[in-house]
């Protein structure tokens, strides 16, 4: 939640300006109540007859009331064309008298007294002759005219809002999504790893799109809602009317209605998304095994289990359904007999005269609009919880801080000579992991030589190429770079100078240029084809029907496992780094290609210094030197035949891999 | 970058927000709710009642209204009394009606919600089902994050607007004909004014909606685009940090991000400016209304309480309004997700014979009789291949790359049929045997592993339920993995976790043989089985496959000709064609490819 107050404070001017907006809109919105309700008062049942004080009188009516009350009266009204008009404003005073004067029974609530003296005036008006449907017409025009226009404004400022709030929230969004990204970008292995790359995924997509989300929301109605209340509550007491305990037997009712409902509602709606991440899982894993599942017919055994998620999904779904389309009915009831019991609680008070109809209209307005915020409030502490738990996944990404720390070193610009890599003494150990996976591992990597690893199963042989590009730190000994400590070189000149194809080929959605020119685009046709030529790449591309813009499908279907290698070694080639790794990186070529590929790098790039590892015996016997890994240790280095020689363990793999007779010829 | 012209499932992918068939595909959606009949009437019996009830609920207040305003006047004037009794009676009707319109809205939407969940159940039944029914053939034109989403994002999507708007569709449209014939009843000429607001807002309302729909599908597209970037970058992480690819990454991020920031402000403020327009439109038509109403009131043709009720049902009238214009938006989407996931579940089924022939010995004989198949009609991979296989023989099968040499597998298990020629299994063509007899009898391990999310033992007697322990630990110890999994925490009952990345590639492929030796099979395929595994542990293996398979057939692919060596016959294909055929002697002796391939491997040191 800390991650979206810092939001808000940055910007939070226009927050006030929302603010200010809301506020307008809620006075507004109060304001409105007032014109329907005097149209309603005033122009429909006084005929827009505001005051009981008469603006025409007749002669005989004049000399009557002079008589009575004197000089108040002829001072007020001035003789025209035979009738007697009011001269100036109608003044308390005057009301005061025309009420006594036409209502003598003072036994009866003012408000009624009032009422009755405007029927005189009507009466009067009548007798005067004048248009009283016109007079009505001009009332409820100009009153309409005020009303559309207060409406106008309300509307005005609920767009005005509506489209900051959307802005910030779209700002919000946009800024959490960039930094997540970059965040993830700068993270290392262990990080993702510690993570897991789904949930990486979703926290930078899903997560922060919820945040979004709820952030106008939250920005619109945790001002709106409270505005909204006050204002109600300011109005309501402003009636004086003593109706007030309606509305807080409502909002009380309503509240404990909200909480019930939470806590019946909210753990399944957890529930349910679990569930949802579990079909979502069964369905991925059925659809990789395809093959599997169907050699072994187990179809309706993958069936059944999808079915027990399937079973457990509809019944958590149902009950939320259930319980949320309760939710409707229920706020309806509350609103609908808040505003009949107002209406039989506040009889009295209208026979009484102390309130007019058209007051207890207005007052179910106000009341409904406190009714309102509360149920606004009560639907945000619904909705704040889950952006919460979205705000806190994306706030744990951005908190993580990456292990591997960048150096300062630049290294100069290269001579084209092959650099030379010296493992001192180095150690490494997984998080977690009781044994290490290299142990004092120390050796020298010449300039231009080619260098062989090998080493069965998880003997420790990526995990030391690993090291170099620092994708992993030791935590023991230092590696070196033409002499400087790797550690003290920042990561962007470090990999500048290295070409690494990893074990695992990984293509981007994209066409095979831009792949083998990643990260660069739209890259010199002749760049990429000398690329591709010496990764033994060029033929099968030139056989594609769109050649060199081919697009490669994410799932990678329209290439085959050996084609992916070769673009992923083109790839590393294309910049001519004088270190080259590569991960077992010919694995999936068959050895025709793999030997076309080890001629072409040692005609293309002679003074590269280059470090393979592999399980074949074949792919080495022609390296510099060979080393030899078994169980994070090496065991032994030199040339296959040396090795052949000397050594137990690579003895033993050279057998597994041809007959006797031919490992000695 | 130039249009993906590359693979089938390209152009599928395509989300089409708007439906092809719109109109077949509603009508198919609607046929959903057909065994529910009988509940649908109900509901919507129920549904009517409700709205019956809330449109009568601003008229009988009106009523009580205007008997109070009655009263109150009768009382200053001095002709009478307030009715009391009347009153009551009203309040009391008021108060049974509201309580029965909201008792009736819930009722309908709880038994609709158990149709709809129905439907959507059934509907992520049938996905399932189709995945494990159609042919491989239907499957290669899908990739599976299609699929996860038709279940996950179009059938969740389906099932919360069928939720939400059949009930709203049902209560706006009674309460919008209620509302009109009860305006009526009020004033005729009244009702004519409102209506002449109605076209006005109705333009209006399509008007946003359209805009901000537009944007909307701009914003859903701009995130999927997203996500797939994201998807890539993080998935490819280590490539990119290979190759300082980080600030390249982020400026394609920043670009998308972008747009989807002006995409997604845009449909936010845009249907936000609905409630205040439609506001301010109701707000004036008020005024209209009270003009009139006040017109009418002075001829006497009306009275306070009427004109109170008119107005509150004018209100009620632009509600509905509101709501089906929203919804109507909806039910687009509604439709084409629902057409998404018609599309898949009306993919053919797999063909499986009329009577099928059953197995009733073990395997002896395997046949290819000069068979010919392509993945797609235009491009041959398999040209005319024959082969004849006998009981325990071992056949090798290598070459380069794309040479085939899987697809040979897939056609033996019945994955794809043949496209002309015959496999037969102890002389009866494959297609006349149920593939349920033929894969139980016919075990393969592939080079990409698939192992569920379960403990180690479980995965291993994956197909084989009934397995005694004493069988699932000696196939563990013949595929090698026994001590491997000893020095795995806890064992057998070590649990692997979704992508199985807690153990090794090689340990893997240790499994899943464990898993084929257990089912005890008359054919196994070994498809580059143990790429992954080191070659010292692969003699291992073999030496105790050997073994095993004596009186089996067995079919070995693989790159390391090491692996193949001491093969019975080995097969070397290329171009969907066998060149060569023979024991590793006769072929070395011919001087053809295979010996190239094999002095390619184990060129001799002759330094």
């Amino acid at each position: 939640m800390r991650l979206l107050f810092h939001y808000f404070r940055k910007s939070w001017k226009v927050i006030l300006l929302i603010l200010l907006l809301l506020s307008v809109k809620v006075a507004s919105d109060l304001a409105l109540p007032y014109y329907t309700s005097i149209i309603v008062n005033v122009g429909i049942q006084q005929n827009g007859i505001e005051e009981p004080v008469p603006s025409v009188l007749q002669v005989s009516e004049y000399e009557l009331l002079v008589q009575s009350y004197g000089d108040i009266i002829s001072d007020a009204y001035i003789p025209d064309e035979g009738l007697y008009h009011l001269s100036g404003a109608v003044t308390e005073p005057l009301t005061a008298l025309f009420i006594h004067h036409y209502t003598s029974d003072s036994s009866q609530g003012s408000s009624l007294r009032r009422l009755k003296a405007i029927e005189k005036v009507k009466e009067l008006y009548q007798e005067a002759g004048v248009d009283l449907s016109a007079l009505q017409r001009t009332y409820i025009l100009s009153q309409g005219f005020v009303m559309i226009l207060v409406s106008l404004v309300s509307a005005g400022a609920a767009i005005g809002a509506s489209y900051l709030a959307s802005r910030i929230a779209a700002e919000t969004g946009r800024d959490l999504r960039e930094r997540v990204f970059s965040t993830v970008l700068s993270f290392h292995q262990s990080e993702i790893d510690s993570f897991g790359t789904p949930t990486l995924i979703t926290r930078s997509t899903n997560d922060v799109t919820q945040i979004q989300n709820s952030l106008v929301m939250i920005l619109r109605v945790v001002f709106l809602a409270p505005l909204m209340g006050i204002g109600g509550v300011i109005q309501v007491l402003a009636t004086g009317t003593p109706l007030t305990w309606t509305i807080a037997l409502a909002v009380g009712i309503l509240i404990s209605t909200v909480v019930l409902m939470f806590h019946l509602v909210m753990p399944r709606f957890r529930r349910r998304q679990a569930l949802v991440d579990s079909i979502n899982g069964i369905l991925r894993e059925t659809l990789k095994g395809l093959l599997v599942i169907r050699s072994f017919s187990r179809q309706q055994r993958e069936t059944r289990r999808f079915e027990e998620t399937n079973e457990e999904m509809t019944s958590v779904s149902l009950f939320v359904n259930r319980a949320m389309s309760a939710m409707h009915p229920i706020m309806m009831l509350i609103m609908n007999l808040t505003a009949i019991l107002i209406v039989y609680a506040g009889t009295p008070l209208v026979l009484s005269g102390e309130m007019q109809v058209g007051d207890i209209m207005a007052f179910i307005q106000y009341s409904m609009m406190i009714i309102m915020s509360f149920l606004m409030i009560s639907m945000l502490s619904i909705v704040l919880p889950r952006a919460a738990i979205s705000a806190q996944r994306v706030e744990e990404i951005l908190k993580a801080t990456a292990s591997i720390h960048d150096g300062k070193t630049v290294l100069p610009q290269r001579t084209g000579k092959g650099t030379e890599i010296v493992f001192e003494d180095v150690s490494f150990t997984f998080a977690g992991a009781e044994t290490p996976a290299l142990e004092h591992i120390s050796c020298t990597f010449a300039p231009g030589d080619i260098t062989g690893i090998i080493g069965s199963t998880g003997a420790g042989k990526s995990t030391l190429l690993n090291l170099i590009p620092r994708f992993l730190e030791p935590q023991e000994g230092k590696i070196t770079l033409d002499g400087v400590d790797i550690s003290s070189l920042t990561l962007k000149s470090l990999r500048e100078t290295i070409g690494f194809v990893p074990q695992s080929t990984y293509l981007f959605n994209a066409s095979i240029a831009d792949n083998i020119s990643f990260p660069v685009s739209d890259a010199p046709i002749q760049e990429v084809t000398r690329s591709a030529l010496s990764a033994d790449a060029a033929q099968f591309i030139d056989e594609k029907e769109e050649t060199y813009r081919s697009i490669i499908t994410s799932a990678g279907t329209n290439l085959s496992g050996g084609q992916r290698q070769r673009i992923a070694i083109a790839r590393a080639l294309y910049r001519h780094p004088p270190l080259l790794l590569f991960d077992d990186s010919f694995s999936a070529l068959d050895n025709r290609t793999e030997r076309a590929i080890r001629s072409q790098l040692a005609s293309n790039h002679p003074d590269s210094t280059m470090i393979i590892v592999s399980q074949k015996v074949s792919t080495l016997r022609e390296c510099d030197n060979i080393i030899v890994i078994d169980e994070g240790r090496i065991v032994s280095q030199g040339t296959h035949g040396k090795l052949l020689r000397e050594c137990q363990v690579y003895q033993e793999i050279a057998q597994s891999q041809a007959t006797a007779k031919e490992v000695r010829s | 970058m130039s249009p993906p012209g590359t693979g089938a499932g390209r152009n599928l992918r395509k989300k089409d927000e708007k439906a092809k068939d719109f109109s077949r595909s509603a009508r198919r959606l609607l046929s959903l709710f057909k065994p529910h009949t009988v509940l649908i009437t109900l509901i919507i019996l129920i549904a009517l009642l409700a709205s019956a009830f809330s449109i009568a609920g601003p008229r009988l207040l009106g009523m009580a209204t205007q008997v109070l305003y009655q009263g109150s006047l009768d009382i200053l004037s001095g002709t009478g009394s307030f009715d009391h009794e009347r009153f009551l009676t009203l309040i009391i009707i008021l108060v049974s009606i509201y309580t029965a319109s909201s008792l009736a809205t819930f009722a309908s939407s709880f038994l609709l919600s158990s149709i709809t969940e129905n439907i959507t159940k059934s509907l992520r039944s049938r996905v399932t089902e189709t995945i494990h029914t159609i042919p491989l053939r239907a499957h290669d034109r899908y990739t599976p994050g299609e699929i996860v989403s038709r279940v996950s994002n179009d059938i969740d999507a389906l099932g919360q607007s069928l939720n939400q708007s059949a009930i709203q569709i049902i209560m706006s449209i009674t309460t919008m004909i209620g509302v009109l014939v009860m305006m009526l009843t009020i004033s005729v000429l009244m009702t004519f004014i409102t209506l002449i607001v109605f076209p006005l807002s109705m333009h209006i309302i399509t008007l946003i909606v359209k805009r901000s729909q537009k944007y909307f599908i701009q914003r859903q597209t701009t995130l999927g685009q997203i996500n797939s970037q994201v998807e890539e970058a993080f998935s490819g992480h280590t490539v990119i940090k290979a190759f300082n690819a980080e600030d390249a990454q982020k400026t394609l991020f920043s670009a998308k991000n972008r747009e989807l920031y002006e995409s997604s402000l845009k449909s936010q403020f845009l249907s936000s400016l609905m409630m205040p327009v439609m506001q301010s439109i109701s707000n004036i038509s008020y005024v209209i209304i009270a003009l009139s109403g006040g017109i009418l009131a002075v001829q006497g043709s009306i009275n306070i309480g009427e004109i109170q009720a008119f107005i509150q049902y004018m209100r009620n009238f632009t509600q509905p309004l509101n709501l089906i214009a929203q919804i109507s938006s909806m039910i687009q989407t509604t439709v084409a997700a629902a057409e998404r996931v018609f599309t898949f579940i009306d993919e053919q089924e797999e063909e499986e014979p009329d009577s099928p022939q059953l197995l009733t010995e073990r395997i002896t004989t395997v046949e290819f009789r000069d068979i010919s198949f392509g993945y797609t009609p235009d491009t041959r991979i398999i040209h005319s291949f024959s082969l004849t296989v006998r009981e325990g023989e071992k056949i090798a099968i290598v070459g380069p790359t794309g040479a085939g040499k899987t697809t040979i597998v897939k056609l033996l298990m019945n994955f794809y049929p043949v496209d002309s020629g015959q496999i037969l299994i102890n002389g009866i063509p494959i297609h006349m045997i149920a593939k349920k007899d033929l894969r139980d009898r016919v075990a393969m391990v592939l080079q990409d592993t698939w192992l569920f999310e379960g403990t180690i033992w479980d995965n291993i007697t994956y197909g084989s339920d009934d397995a005694s322990e004493q069988d699932v630990l000696e196939a563990a110890r013949k595929a090698q993995i026994e001590h491997v999994v000893h020095t795995l925490p806890g064992g057998y009952d070590m649990v692997l976790n979704e992508d199985s990345s807690n153990i090794s590639q090689g340990q893997r492929q240790l499994i899943t043989i464990a898993r084929a030796l257990l089912r005890d099979p008359d054919v196994l395929i070994l498809d580059e089985a143990t790429s992954s595994v080191d070659t010292r542990t692969e003699v291992l293996i073999q030496k105790a496959m050997d073994n095993v398979m004596q009186k089996r057939t067995s079919f070995i692919i693989a790159h390391r000709l090491s692996t193949v060596i001491n093969a019975d016959c080995i097969l070397v294909m290329e171009h969907g064609d066998v060149v060569e055929s023979g024991t590793h002697e006769q072929l070395m002796a011919k001087g053809g490819l295979y010996t190239e391939l094999y002095r390619n491997q184990f060129q001799p040191d002759e330094a």
